[in-house]
């Protein structure tokens, strides 16, 4: 391994980006991308979230933790304006959309689909508590969202789920002519929702699954780069799968963008797979306060650079 | 074989690792490199419009029907320590709740779990959307009787997962060995004791175990969020305050 130091900034990432060569010094942000897509880059932007637990609104003036911090409206502002920047945006969530606030107790979660369609999200995956009403809610709330449920380790088999249209174990979204692979894995249910609401909603091994459909992504279906959502949770103290563990067993997944142990990481934590190759894993805490952001540069000879921004924390 | 380049960035004090993966192959497979850099720090965005007009006929229902004082507590309740505030202002609203529901005594003890508890109560005002927030799930409080040996079986875990409880004290004496104690007294291991806890709990969530042996379940069809709710609004209908505090009744092995 080979250490750089960029002590700077952008400008030397960019530089690296393009050569040493490339003469940047008077070039400003929106300049220096359109020359990075006149050298024959495609640029990605993933955009994420997990854990929004129905926090439609900010946090209260007086929290003890996260006072004014979050909500629905600047994420959609945010949003909005990165969009009107970047051409090529993926807007992802990790799951446990429903439950914590009035808000799911009194419309089952319709709002957070409605505002989620709204700010045009691409696809999320189950978290444990989308099934806090059961299978029969999901259903229900369906019809207000307009984004894909990607999860391959639920067998939905004889629930209302099963064979909806909008779930699926696996997608692939092809932007700019770069196809992204994108699969989606869930916690075992048992003891972390009623088992009434369970219903019959059976757990697979994540990492068996999550493997087969990356795999599938990444050599039949050829894309170039593929992502999990999961809500497994990004590590444990006891003896319980993590994306940690998921990616350390993984051969063909890039990113994990991860859920479930409310876990705000400020860098990915990066993670050797099965063929040695690096995995990153990342995560933004819970209820919408931090936003994902991570731009991947597909160059003209066929490299991936991933840039890691830091998440945008919005209050 | 893939060269794997780390470069560092450093900006504003944070040093952020940059891992560039350098593959070098014949296939048409791409080369991953990734690196980071500061973006943006604090985002002060406006609020969005169209997402506003959208929130805000559900925004009128819910306040109004959720948006009221129920209380005033003097310091923030927090999950923070062992023995957090928090836990134990909610085993206390369940003993509150349960004199009321199931008959006055003295000698009840109460199990929560700590995930349950989903936020922190701020400093001053406590509304209904607050303790929705606290306890947003629809649990309800139950009364059950469980032996002595198994309350002595779960100290464990309620000690090192820092789960609220009341009634009782446990004090680690050796390293993951625990004395169970009611008013100084050890626990008899033959004895029934009543518990109060959530119906999730009495059906192994969270995933505890002690309550498939439990006998004489008594259900209350009361919301543990009713009975927070009413918990806080009898410190109101006092004149009084919500005083957070902690206690003794879990002492780790430091």
């Amino acid at each position: 391994m080979d250490d750089y130091n960029f002590k700077n900034n952008r400008r030397d990432f960019i530089k690296f980006l393009l050569g040493s060569g490339v003469a940047l010094s008077n070039l400003s942000f929106i300049e220096t991308d359109k020359l990075i897509a006149k050298k024959g880059f495609k640029k990605i932007t993933l955009l994420y979230t997990n854990d929004q637990h129905s926090r439609i609104e900010p946090f209260p003036e007086n929290d003890a933790k996260y006072p004014s911090e979050g909500g629905f409206s600047k994420r959609a502002g945010l949003i909005e304006k990165i969009r009107s920047e970047e051409k090529n945006v993926l807007l992802l969530d990790a799951g446990d959309i429903f439950q914590g606030t009035p808000y799911f107790n009194y419309y089952h979660g319709e709002l957070e689909y409605k505002l989620m369609s709204l700010m045009q999200y691409d696809a999320t995956t189950f978290g444990n508590h989308d099934f806090d009403m059961g299978c029969e809610n999901i259903l229900k709330q369906l019809p207000h969202a307009n984004f894909s449920f990607i999860n391959c380790n639920y067998d939905f088999k004889d629930t209302p789920l099963m064979q909806h249209k909008k779930i699926m174990p696996h997608k692939i979204f092809c932007v700019d002519g770069v196809k992204i692979g994108i699969t989606g894995v869930g916690i075992d249910l048992n003891n972390l929702v009623d088992s009434r609401f369970v219903g019959n909603v059976k757990y697979q091994s994540p990492i068996e699954k999550a493997n087969a459909e990356a795999a599938i992504l990444k050599h039949d279906k050829k894309c170039d780069f593929v992502i999990c959502l999961s809500h497994i949770g990004y590590n444990y103290r006891e003896n319980k799968i993590s994306d940690i563990d998921l990616a350390k067993e993984s051969r063909d997944i890039e990113l994990i963008i991860g859920g479930h142990t409310h876990t705000f990481l400020e860098s990915p934590d990066i993670q050797k797979n099965k063929l040695n190759n690096p995995v990153q894993i990342t995560q933004m805490g819970w209820a919408g306060i931090w936003l994902g952001r991570i731009d991947i540069y597909f160059t003209p000879n066929n490299k991936i650079i991933v840039q890691n921004n830091t998440p945008s924390k919005i209050n | 074989m893939p060269k794997i380049i780390v470069m560092y960035l450093k900006n504003k004090k944070i040093l952020f690792l940059t891992l560039v993966l350098y593959i070098v192959s014949c296939t048409k497979h791409y080369h991953v490199e990734s690196t980071n850099f500061t973006h943006s720090s604090f985002v002060k965005e406006p609020s969005n419009q169209k997402t506003d007009q959208n929130i805000a006929p559900y925004k009128h229902h819910i306040d109004s029907a959720t948006n009221s004082v129920i209380a005033i507590a003097e310091n923030a309740i927090t999950k923070d320590g062992d023995n957090c505030a928090l836990g134990n202002f909610c085993c206390d609203a369940m003993l509150f709740g349960a004199n009321k529901v199931f008959g006055k005594t003295s000698n009840y003890l109460v199990i929560l779990n700590k995930g349950g508890l989903r936020i922190n109560l701020p400093k001053g005002e406590i509304k209904v959307k607050t303790i929705f927030e606290l306890m947003p799930f629809e649990n309800e409080m139950v009364q059950v009787e469980i032996k002595g040996s198994s309350l002595l079986k779960i100290a464990g875990v309620l000690a090192e997962k820092h789960h609220p409880f009341a009634g009782f004290n446990i004090i680690e004496v050796k390293s993951k060995l625990y004395d169970v104690t009611i008013n100084n007294v050890p626990i008899d291991t033959s004895q029934y004791y009543p518990i109060l806890t959530s119906d999730y709990l009495l059906n192994g969530g969270d995933g505890f175990l002690i309550f498939n042996k439990a006998k004489s379940v008594k259900k209350s069809t009361l919301k543990i969020r009713d009975v927070f709710i009413d918990y806080c609004k009898s410190f109101s209908a006092n004149n009084s305050t919500i005083k957070p505090y902690t206690d003794g009744r879990l002492q780790l092995q430091k």
